[in-house]
């Protein structure tokens, strides 16, 4: 596996208008900016229309690569050994996510990924046991901007979310 | 022999933990890649074993 052909891959698909812009979301965003742990997928966001069914279709996405020889799994398709699972970025803050994405390079491969004040929001809007451990996780570790958090929780309506998880959490039994 | 505290080894294991996070982004990847190769050969061989039919 090699992550930075896959990012080669997905930048090729974006420069020949296979996709849109793109960029990193789940696991994998979180783990580069806390202490990385495994993961068997890589979340890539993307604008996506539905057809007039308002089904999503990401047929093209797929034929395109299967062409290039990768083989779809389940719900993804694996891509130099990652398993890439495309995803529509559904709601507000997954569209914002994706719009102020920030720009890394990993060995000199240019990509985006969600910024952590982001993924932290979508973490707390998703609630699941995991997204809220990884919430407390990145609290811990990743030193992020409370103000731009804040911004962010308020804009997408998350600020009560933000305090009940707080009590829960991050205040002594 | 040494004797070490339950605190020594906590101290340790948050100081580890304050090094992974603070490693260059290449670092970080290349252990996400060495881990899901682990993920990936226990995942094989639990679906090995519920093949075999053996008790989990």
């Amino acid at each position: 596996m090699n992550l930075k052909k896959t990012l080669c891959v997905l930048n090729d698909m974006e420069s020949e208008r296979v996709i849109g812009k793109y960029a990193i979301g789940g696991a994998v965003a979180a783990f580069l900016y806390v202490e990385p742990g495994a993961t068997l997928d890589i979340d890539v966001f993307i604008l996506w229309e539905a057809d007039a069914s308002g089904l999503l279709d990401l047929k093209p996405i797929y034929d395109y690569l299967t062409r290039k020889g990768y083989n779809a799994q389940r719900e993804g398709i694996l891509v130099e050994g990652w398993a890439v699972q495309f995803l529509t970025a559904s709601t507000d803050l997954e569209r914002e996510a994706l719009a102020q994405a920030t720009r890394i390079e990993i060995a000199g491969v240019p990509t985006h990924v969600f910024t952590q004040e982001h993924l932290m929001a979508i973490c707390l809007e998703t609630g699941r046991p995991k997204d809220l451990a990884r919430l407390i996780q990145f609290i811990h570790e990743g030193h992020p901007d409370e103000e731009r958090l804040a911004q962010i929780l308020n804009r997408h309506g998350l600020g009560r979310k933000w305090n009940d998880f707080k009590k829960r959490f991050l205040e002594p039994l | 022999m040494n004797i070490v505290s339950r605190d020594d080894i906590r101290r340790a294991k948050a100081e580890r933990r304050r090094q992974l996070v603070a490693l260059p982004l290449e670092e970080k990847v290349r252990i996400m890649e060495q881990l899901q190769q682990v993920a990936r050969t226990m995942i094989a061989a639990r679906k090995q074993k519920d093949k075999n039919g053996k008790p989990r």
